[in-house]
């Protein structure tokens, strides 16, 4: 049992690790990236279209339950891209920085991972419930980024952009 | 593209393109059917804007930053608009046009064509996917 346990850890942990190589690899430059208006995102996880559709042939709701599904996973896969970018401009930028604030950092860090964790979790949640059964999640990536960008407003990467 | 001269200062781009907004484009009914005249002043290929009318008055260049910012803003303006929208906006334009429009529009799908050069992948999809399902919901018997 036991041994089956570590076998099962170690698995998820590699398969972990090759999902991360690969989002490394495949992270986008961060001008690459158009995010999408908060207005549009807010269309795609809102329940509206969802009760429009109801009343549609079984067809046309699957599709457009499909469709919506995709949508969203896309916007939580560039959310996941824009924060590795940022995780490692951010890094870059405070490479050698003397002046560095330890809790901040250590703000910026956990902000940082705690935005991945919830990409993660919504990628989930989406794929299994749909994107209006999503919406708590959705508010808690939009808080967090909206605390990350205030920590990166005044951080060495600001500057380091400026320059 | 175009180089535009250094000189050109945005707010000559916006006067030209609120004037066209306001003098040509506000006659074009529906967000769906300004979106199709808007993508008919773009060149297939090289995706510049022209425009006869406004080629008599201002330089190349201006058109097409003019234009495409206008694309930019109007589809920025509708693609987050509710599907039941997008489904009365078809409806709308394809009763001007002709009797066979809406399998024409299934196969050929030209509204893939709306979209402005730099826009934001998710919000195309969307309005692809609305544009789509708005498609079928017309074709949908009364009777249902």
């Amino acid at each position: 049992m036991l041994a089956l346990s570590i076998f099962v850890a170690a698995a998820l942990l590699l398969l972990l690790y090759a999902r991360r190589s690969s989002l490394m690899n495949r992270a986008l430059d961060l001008r690459a990236v158009t995010l999408p208006s908060q207005q549009v995102v807010e269309r795609i996880f809102s329940g509206t279209d969802a009760k429009y559709v109801k009343k549609l042939p079984q067809e046309i709701q699957a599709r457009f339950g499909r469709d919506r599904r995709t949508l969203a996973i896309t916007w939580v896969r560039q959310i996941r891209q824009v924060t590795l970018s940022l995780s490692r401009a951010h890094a870059r930028s405070i490479r050698g920085n003397a002046s560095l604030e330890l809790g901040k950092e250590l703000r910026i860090v956990l902000r940082l991972v705690s935005l991945l964790v919830t990409c993660e979790l919504l990628t989930i949640v989406v794929s299994t419930l749909g994107p209006v059964q999503s919406r708590v999640l959705l508010r808690q990536v939009a808080v967090t980024l909206r605390s990350l960008q205030v920590d990166l407003q005044t951080s060495p990467l600001a500057a380091y952009n400026a320059a | 593209m175009f180089n535009v001269p250094a000189e050109t200062a945005q707010t000559d781009i916006r006067e030209i393109a609120d004037d066209f907004r306001q003098r040509t484009l506000r006659y074009v009914e529906g967000n769906l059917a300004k979106l199709v005249f808007l993508t008919s002043c773009r060149d297939y290929n090289s995706g510049l804007y022209k425009h006869d009318g406004l080629a008599t008055e201002f330089p190349e260049y201006a058109i097409h930053a003019a234009l495409g910012l206008l694309h930019k803003e109007l589809f920025e303006e509708t693609s987050a608009a509710p599907l039941e929208q997008w489904v009365e906006e078809l409806r709308q334009y394809l009763e001007n046009a002709d009797a066979n429009s809406i399998r024409v529009w299934k196969e050929l799908r030209p509204y893939h064509l709306i979209v402005p050069l730099d826009a934001s992948t998710v919000a195309v999809e969307l309005v692809l996917s609305n544009l789509n399902l708005a498609l079928d919901i017309l074709q949908i018997p009364k009777t249902q």
